[in-house]
């Protein structure tokens, strides 16, 4: 970026501070400026224009610094735009890709994006077709997402969101995709955590930390879920699959609400400005399932490509009725429930599955999988009318005792540490053990043991991974996985 | 008719008038009002005259008051202070091809001569520090120099 007397001497206009609210103020003359055009003060800080009038244009300051009345004020005729390249992987970046203080970067070959781009329109897009495996049980057989796919995920704090969605970065890097994590107005202390947490797992090298802490200033938060989305469609267009998570979109909303109260926007529903619909649903447009063309060695090349969009919403007491909640629910392909009541009965993940919708999924599913699904949540459903009765102690038949005992061993299977990842072809497999009574009258240790031994084995023995896996890939019936589990004992040992 | 330019050529001037004309307002209905008027000079005295009339108030003093604070200025920074005969000839030129406008000078002595103005949004670097600035950041400048030494030796 220039100076600013080198942009004051190129493009001629001047402006001055005249009003100065918090992170907002209001400049007047610059006769030549147009919306979202990014200015220059005196001091070198930036701002970004949120609105024009007559008299003045009411500009964004994206810094802390404070700003004097009377300072003068130079157009750089650019909007907001980072540096996007291979280099930026490993990193953590703020919203405005500048890397953290202490990370060094190698510049390679980058570019330069505008991130408020528009999403690609609908010819460049393609049906979801394959599934995204998030690395947990209990989504990948009974809320099934699939690759640019939008998944809202929601719940109450200290219910364990951020946790899954590590296990979702983790998973999906370990399928070759790229991660983009957007911290979004959390405390420094967090962020820190999940970096290093990350850096553990040894998934930060394909990963991008997007991060804003919540005392950065207003402007700064509300340009991080932007600069994330930007960063996923630079690697879209380089033929990666990518995914988004955005933690938490609840926040975002807070910070941008109070921007336009300062602005003297008129107040919506709880205070909200009319427009917040609009700046999460553009943000969430940009994900989904795309047709690409990328340049190969000799030629063009259409692939297809997905940036699949995890965002977060944080819930009060379980409320799901909130004004922003259901704003995206209603701009998203789906939610998953993180229930508080779960949590604290132990259930790890506490996903509520009954309560938890995937309206895209199951398309992305092969028959089997779809079978399996099916089944889980008649039988979750069937288990849970039964423990009603139960409940109220009433007389059970022998196929209810077999059903409830069955029911508790798959509560089992569906449980999972959080620093652990289970493949989708071992969590098929489990299931197929259950229905095939292979894990019948074992306790829950002695579950959890077989679970584990059979992740250990699926990474570690090439040989099993490859039948595994096309056994799972054929398309046969859940019947005749079953019969094949009930007779191979290769598989299970 | 006295336009007010034509007596406000700076906003030293303006100020300077502006103030008077607060005290004016407070001293309205006392004593002091003609003894303070009269402390005014002589063109001064003539715009409160026209523009406020023979019955002098308040609302008469505010609305001059705010014709005042309404009249456009071009900013000039200058390298060296200016003498109040060439203020006025710039003061002149400007409204004859320009408009009514009153100068507010600004001093930097970096700018070796010429002048930065501003004026409505625009800004224009006519400093000779700019020129001495571009002119050295040309490479050719530089072969021509070395030429003509070369010759002389």
């Amino acid at each position: 970026m220039k100076s600013y007397s080198d942009y004051l001497n190129e493009i001629e206009e001047v402006g001055i501070v005249e009003k100065v609210f918090q992170s907002l103020i209001y400049v007047r003359g610059l006769p030549g400026l147009h919306p979202s055009e990014i200015v220059i003060f005196e001091s070198g800080e930036l701002g970004q224009v949120m609105s024009l009038t007559e008299d003045y244009a009411e500009v964004m300051l994206l810094s802390y610094a404070q700003i004097n009345i009377d300072t003068k004020v130079a157009r750089t005729n650019s909007v907001i735009s980072i540096e996007v390249g291979e280099h930026i992987l490993g990193k953590s970046v703020n919203a405005l890709g500048v890397v953290e203080s202490g990370e060094t970067t190698v510049k390679g070959v980058s570019e330069t994006r505008y991130i408020f781009a528009s999403p690609l329109g609908i010819g460049s897009r393609k049906n979801i077709d394959k599934p995204f495996e998030t690395g947990v049980t209990a989504i990948d057989l009974v809320v099934s997402l699939g690759k640019g796919q939008r998944e809202l995920v929601v719940g109450d704090r200290k219910s364990g969101k951020t946790q899954f969605l590590m296990q979702c970065a983790r998973s999906a890097v370990e399928k070759g995709q790229i991660c983009i994590y957007a911290g979004i107005a959390k405390k420094r202390s967090d962020l820190a955590l999940i970096k290093s947490k990350f850096k553990e797992y040894g998934v930060l090298d394909s990963m991008v930390l997007v991060v804003s802490g919540s005392s950065d200033p207003a402007p700064l938060v509300y340009l991080t879920p932007y600069t994330a989305m930007t960063y996923a469609e630079y690697f879209r267009d380089r033929g990666r699959d990518t995914l988004v998570i955005l933690d938490d979109m609840t926040a975002h909303a807070k910070y941008y609400r109070e921007i336009s109260l300062l602005a003297n926007r008129f107040p919506g529903r709880s205070s909200y400005p009319g427009d917040i619909f609009y700046i999460h649903s553009q943000l969430m447009e940009r994900a989904g399932n795309f047709i690409v063309t990328k340049k190969n060695a000799k030629q063009l090349e259409r692939t297809n490509v997905s940036i699949t969009c995890l965002p977060v919403a944080e819930l009060v007491m379980g409320d799901l009725s909130g004004y922003i909640q259901t704003n995206l629910m209603s701009m998203t392909d789906g939610h998953i429930y993180f229930d508080n009541n779960l949590y604290n009965e132990g259930r790890r993940p506490a996903i509520n599955t009954f309560l938890s919708v995937t309206r895209v999924g199951k398309q992305a599913q092969t028959p089997l999988m779809r079978e399996i699904s099916s089944r889980l949540n008649s039988f979750l459903v069937k288990v849970h009318e039964l423990e009603q009765f139960v409940h109220f102690g009433a007389e059970l038949s022998e196929e209810s005792k077999f059903d409830l005992a069955r029911g508790e061993t798959l509560e089992v299977l569906l449980n999972q540490a959080n620093d652990t990842i289970v493949p989708l072809s071992v969590s098929i497999l489990v299931v197929g053990m259950l229905w095939a009574d292979r894990l019948k009258d074992k306790q829950a240790e002695e579950v959890k043991a077989i679970k584990q031994m059979l992740v250990t084995k699926y990474r570690t023995d090439e040989g099993y991974r490859a039948k595994l896996d096309t056994l799972i890939g054929s398309n046969i019936s859940f019947d005749i996985f079953i019969e094949n589990v009930k007779s191979d004992s290769n598989l299970v040992q | 008719m006295l336009s007010i330019t034509s007596v406000l050529k700076t906003t030293s001037n303006k100020n300077e008038l502006l103030r008077q004309l607060h005290e004016l307002r407070e001293n309205l209905n006392t004593d002091n009002f003609d003894q303070l008027l009269q402390t005014l000079s002589f063109e001064f005295q003539e715009m409160v005259k026209i523009h406020c009339g023979q019955s002098v108030t308040v609302n008469k003093i505010n609305e001059f008051i705010h014709q005042i604070e309404e009249i456009p200025v071009i900013s000039l920074t200058v390298a060296t202070n200016i003498s109040d005969e060439t203020t006025a000839r710039i003061h002149d030129w400007v409204t004859t091809h320009v408009g009514e406008y009153i100068l507010d000078f600004n001093f930097d002595t970096e700018l070796i001569g010429g002048a930065l103005v501003t004026c409505n949004g625009r800004y224009l670097d006519m400093s000779v520090s700019r020129l001495m600035k571009d002119t050295l950041s040309n490479e050719h400048i530089y072969e021509t120099l070395f030429k003509v030494e070369r010759a002389t030796i």
